[in-house]
Order: structure tokens, then sequence, then C-alpha cells
């Protein structure tokens, strides 16, 4: 039995941070991937269209239900398998590439949510105020329920960021060489010899990244209603 | 005596609420108490079963007393269980119906069997007017009708004396009579009453003394037809010419305002 | 589709059913009663106690699953070695993956207490106080069964997430669903196939949830005004 020693931890920290960048581009992709998808799925639910609503349900529902893990297996080792058969060779895409599609339709469908309910939150009477002074539909959603929508969703935006930044360390799970990934090779490099320390030490990176984005949540909440509600 | 009330204090932070109040009330007593908001009032009414313990003094409720400054648990449950209050707000048990919100006491505190409580929890709310409404729960009711199963619930309870505090105040216009009416039938019973209130008429028909209180002392106390019609203090004037005004909302009488007391600089609200 | 291969595999994989429940439920379990009592002091503002509190919470949700995982798995052994003396290497590797999601929902869940006791209005408390009853007593018959009501939704929320937090526990050798899936589906490569019928379970435990949480919240309401959803 190995014994605990506390100076492994401060050492294994530079070691995890050399990742960083890895982390971060496998972040700032899915964010914005899972924006884009999850906007689509958002549209479809408020649409008029009953078969598009059932589509987007079907879609959320089927994204809450399923493990991001069984979902990467999904994607990572079962889709080039499908695609074979019909002739397509997937073997050219890299796995920060899967990792990034996993972690983005994993994370579009609480996106989704997150934009349909704040959507729904705007008060109706802004939508019709803003057409009875004569704006067109399209500008009086640019100008008037978008942003009032976008400072209602602030919160729930930094918590998905931020569980979405706690999934990156999934990546590992297909051998992508993010935080995690780094903290279980600096692990394997030594043996295992500090392998508690080192995983500790993952996980003071990751508080400490979670802590800053919660106080920028805020910062943002605040910044962005300012004088909007009192 | 059935309650007494002895140099009572208290303060929440800086501001001092109560500046020692004493009060005797006589079993049967149906004691007013009248004052402008912020006058300590309410908060007199809730240091009587410790919702608010005051800071100093001594509260006794029949035999039992029970000292502001040292009190332990079952003294203050003791004390809770010889009285019983209506609130403004209500405040029925959100969770369950009519009929066992007047029953919830029955069976946790007086450990009545089941059965039983509920007869005596129907006979109750019979009596208040809600015979028809057992199984309601509270969100699906007016008001008025809430407030009467307040008082079923507190009523049952068969307390030493029941604590009104503002019952009518969150009422609409049109429902505080009925209210009314259901406290008054309880007066004529010859329970222990202190009922804190805006309700000038209604003190006037059924209160057998008036307590004028303004900045956390009794100014003024007596048998309505004194207080309430040749009040001696100027402030008990004062209040009761703004009460009777009727561009005045009884409800937020601030005599503050026209009344400076450079001993006390308190912030308003 | 290699069909054989679904054939063999599913009575498998569904036999590793009960592992996940386990899991879940035991964790839950434990989790929300550390959960409630985090509520509970957080709310009374304990001294020192509250803010230990404050920061186990902060630390548990800023932390990966994966991690709090291994963390567990190499930290408890020692832990208990070094406290006791015991021989760990019997203790099934389950224990661990328990002992980290419970730590998971109790951060989690302490959060949405929390939330839902607050929602309680105070004079709920004071009603029940003013009737004599105790604040146990008052806790339990009053406020309790009103913040529950509050607080399914997202309670729901986080049992459907702690189902789908045990697949993690894969990677401390819990021989789980996803485990399971895996160890059947490498000798042939049959990826896709045991991937699906994994989705499928995963799927359907997690609409059975959702189903049994709507049908307890509907329960739980019944006191609120209908509203218009």
């Amino acid at each position: 039995m190995n014994t605990f020693q506390p100076i492994e931890i401060l050492r294994a920290i530079p070691k995890i941070l050399q990742a960083f960048p890895m982390t971060m581009l496998i972040l700032l992709s899915s964010l914005l991937f899972s924006l884009l998808i999850g906007a689509a799925f958002a549209m479809m639910s408020l649409s008029h269209k009953k078969v598009l609503n059932v589509i987007s349900k079907g879609y959320v529902s089927f994204m809450r239900g399923i493990p991001t893990l069984i979902l990467i297996f999904l994607i990572y080792l079962g889709l080039p398998q499908v695609l074979k058969r019909i002739g397509i060779d997937m073997s050219g895409v890299s796995l920060t590439a899967y990792i990034i599609a996993c972690l983005s339709l994993s994370v579009s469908a609480n996106m989704s949510e997150m934009m349909r309910s704040a959507y729904l939150a705007v008060d109706k009477g802004q939508r019709e105020a803003a057409l009875s002074v004569g704006m067109s539909p399209a500008v009086a959603f640019f100008r008037v329920i978008l942003p009032q929508a976008v400072g209602i969703a602030i919160p729930t935006l930094g918590n998905n960021i931020i569980m979405l930044f706690k999934e990156t360390s999934l990546a590992f799970t297909i051998g992508v060489l993010d935080m995690m990934g780094k903290a279980r090779a600096v692990s394997s490099a030594n043996y295992g010899a500090t392998k508690l320390e080192i995983y500790i030490a993952a996980g003071l990176i990751f508080w400490a990244f979670c802590f800053l984005m919660e106080k920028g949540t805020r910062l943002a909440e605040k910044a962005y209603t300012k004088g909007r509600r009192t | 005596m059935m309650v007494s009330l002895k140099n009572i204090k208290k303060s929440f932070g800086s501001q001092q609420v109560l500046n020692g109040v004493d009060l005797d009330i006589d079993v049967g007593e149906v004691v007013v108490i009248l004052g402008p908001s912020g006058s300590g009032k309410t908060t007199l009414l809730r240091t009587i079963n410790f919702l608010d313990p005051g800071d100093e003094g001594s509260v006794t409720v029949g035999e039992h007393t029970v000292n502001c400054k040292k009190h332990t648990r079952p003294e203050v449950l003791g004390l809770r269980r010889r009285t019983a209050m209506v609130f403004q707000n209500y405040n029925l048990f959100a969770n369950k119906t009519i009929l066992e919100n007047v029953m919830e006491g029955l069976i946790t505190v007086k450990r009545r069997p089941k059965p039983v409580a509920e007869e005596i929890s129907r006979k109750m709310l019979t009596r208040v007017g809600l015979s028809e409404r057992f199984d309601y729960y509270p969100s699906a009711l007016s008001g008025g009708q809430q407030q009467r199963a307040g008082i079923a619930r507190a009523l049952v309870l068969e307390p030493d004396v029941i604590l009104f505090d503002e019952p009518t105040s969150a009422l609409d216009p049109e429902l505080v009579g009925e209210v009314l009416q259901t406290i008054k039938g309880i007066a004529e019973t010859g329970i222990t009453m202190i009922v804190v209130t805006h309700e000038i008429a209604f003190a006037k028909e059924v209160a057998s003394r008036v307590i004028y209180m303004q900045d956390g002392v009794i100014v003024e106390q007596g048998p309505p037809s004194e207080i309430l019609v040749h009040p001696q203090d100027p402030r008990t004037q004062r209040f009761l010419r703004r009460i009777t005004d009727p561009n005045q909302d009884p409800k937020h009488i601030d005599m503050k305002q026209d009344d400076p007391q450079p001993e006390q600089v308190v912030e308003a609200g | 589709m290699n069909f054989t291969f679904i054939k063999e595999a599913l009575p498998q994989v569904l036999a590793a059913i009960p592992v996940t429940l386990e899991m879940a439920l035991v964790a839950t379990i434990i989790g929300w009663i550390i959960g409630i009592l985090i509520a509970v002091a957080r709310r009374n503002k304990i001294p020192v106690v509250s803010q230990i509190c404050a920061v186990f919470v902060s630390f548990i949700r800023g932390v990966p699953m994966v991690i709090l995982l291994y963390v567990a798995y190499y930290a408890l052994p020692m832990m208990i070695y070094s406290a006791t003396g015991i021989d760990t290497t019997s203790i099934p590797a389950i224990w661990y993956a328990i002992v980290a999601l419970s730590l998971d929902q109790a951060a989690y869940s302490s959060e949405v207490f929390r939330a839902a006791l607050d929602s309680v209005n105070r004079g709920q408390l004071e009603a029940a106080w003013s009737v004599g009853m105790t604040t146990w007593q008052a806790m339990r018959r009053i406020v309790f069964p009103q913040a529950l009501a509050v607080a399914l939704p997202n309670l729901s929320g986080l049992f459907v997430g702690i189902i789908k937090g045990t697949s993690l526990a894969y990677y401390v050798g819990v021989y789980e669903i996803t485990a399971t899936a895996n160890l059947l589906a490498n000798p042939g490569l049959n990826f896709i196939e045991a991937y699906v019928i994994t989705t499928v379970i995963y799927e359907l435990i997690s609409f059975i949830c959702n189903r049994l949480f709507h049908t307890a919240e509907t329960r739980l309401n019944r006191f609120r005004p209908k509203t218009v959803a």
C-alpha cells in the first residue's frame, strides 16, 4: 500500500495543466455546436407544426436518457461500423472530432430546453407591443424578445457550460489527451505510484475552473440585467 | 388572571419595538389592541406565544410562567399549548385539507384518536359555516373562508386564550364582515381573546377593553366607551381622528410622520 | 446487425440491470439523507458546519464524476487501512462507486432541498408552532411534505442523472450494464449491437423513472391550486 504524499498533488498540477488547451478546444467547440443544435431543436419545439414538436421532444428526451459514455461508445465505436457497410470510411476523423460531436449532441438537449423556456418566459405583451409600434416579427424577435430571453437564460447557460466542462473529462475514454487523459498518462508514467495524488490534483483543477465559471456567470448576469430588472 | 405580561422588552437589531409592556388580562376578557403601524402591537401578540420571544420580562398564561430571557423548549411548548393564534395571512397548512387543518393539532398535540378528532373538527367547521368545504384544500377557498377555517383550527384546541393578529387585514373588503361576525360569535362564548385590529367599529361592539399602543408602550387603556369616545391622551386622539378619516387607509397609519420624536431616530419601514 | 450476438448478449446485459439499479438506489438514499442534513445545516447557519458544507457542495459540484470515482476508489482503501488495519481487497468495487455517487447526490440534492425548504412560507412553521406542535412535528408533517412537492421535479432529474452516472463505475471495475456490454462486444467487435442494446435499456429505465416521479408529483401536488402548465 502506498503512502499518501500531498506534495505529489502540487507536482501533478502543472503536468495536467499542459492539456488545458485541449480541454478548452473541446469545451468551446462543443459549446458552439451545442448552442447551434440546441437552437434548431428549440425552434422546432416552438413551431406550430406538430411533427416538429414531436421530433424535438423525442430528441431531447432521448439525449436526456442516454449516458454520455454510451453515446460516445455508440458514435465512436458503433457509427463507423454502420457507415462502413454503406461505403463511408470514417478512419480519417480525429478522436477530438468524435468527442466534440458527442458532447455537442449530449449538451444540445439541455441547451434546447434552456432556450425554449427562456423564450416562453418573456412576457407575451412584449412581442405584441413591438408589433404594435410597427416592427416586423423578425425585428421584434432580435430587438425585443431575444435580449430579454438571454438575460433570463444566463444562469442556466452558466450551469450548462459547467456541466459541459466536467463532461470534457470523458474525452479520455477514447484516448484523447484532455486534462483527464493527461492525468491518466502521468499516472501510468510512474506505474500508478501516485495515482491518488494525481487524481486529486485533477479534481482540484476542475473545481478551480468551475468556481471561476460560477463567479463569471454571476458577474455576467449582473452586468447583463443591470438596469433592466429592478 | 388568565394572561399576565411583565415588563416585556423587545428589539429587532437597533430598533426598540417593545419598551417594557405590562398587561394583565382576566378570564373571559376580549382585549382589542389598536395602534399605528410600527407601534409594536403585533410583536406584543407574538411575544405571548414566543413566535418572537421577548428580550426581557415574563409571560404568564394560566398558571404557566415563562421567563423571556431564559426559557427552555418545553416551557415554550407549554405556553403554545395554552394559546392559539389566528394569523393575518391565515397560514393554513397548505398540504392539508380544511378538515385536516383543524384535526392536526388535536392529533399531534392533544393525542386524540383520529375518529374523535375528526368528529370534533367537523362540528367546529360547521360552527364557522364551512360544513360544505371539509375536503377542500386551502388554495381552493376564498380568503374569508380560509380565515374562518383558521379560527376553527385555533378554537378546536380549547386554548386558554386566542390571539388574533390582524385577522381581517389581508381580506378583500367584502369578506371582512363574515370573519368579524365569526369572531364576534366566539367572543360571546366567554373565551379570553386578544385581538390586534384596525376595525374600530368591531372594537366598539365586541371589546371589553381597548388598549392603545404607540412606540412600544401602552399609551392608554380602558373600556371602549371611554377610549374610543373620550380618549385622554393626545396621541390616542390624533390616531382616532386619522383612522376615522375616510381618505386614510387604516392599515397604513404611520404616526411618526407628523409626530417627530427626537430621541427615537428610527428608519421608516 | 448481428442478431445471433444480440440474442446471446441481451440476457447477460439485462442481468446486469440490478447492479446498476442497486448502485443508483443505495447512493440516492444515502445521498438524499445527507443532502437534507446539509440543507438544514446551511439554512440554520450552524457555525463551522455550515461553512464546511458549503465547501463540500462547491467541491463535489466542481469535480467530474470520473475523478470522484477514481479518488474514492484509490483513497478509501488507503484510509480504511490506515484507520483500522483492515485488508480492503475483499471489499467489492461497487461500494467505492456507491460512495462517490452518494457524495455527488448529497451535494446536488442539498441545493434542491435548500431551495425547496426556502420556498415554504415561514407562516406554515409558525402556524404549526402556534397550535403547540414541536419543531420536529412541524417539519415532518407540514414543512417537509410541502418542500418535497416543490423538490420532486428536480429530484427526478437527479435520479435519472445518477442512473446515467453509474455507467462510469465501469472505470473502477463494477460490472454494471455498460461494463457488461463492453465485455461482450469486444471479442467479436459487435459494438453497434452492444451499444444499441445498452441505449435502449438506459432509455427505458429513464422513461420508467420519469413516469414514476411524475405520478408521485401529481399525488404530492394535490394541494396546489391548479395552474395551466
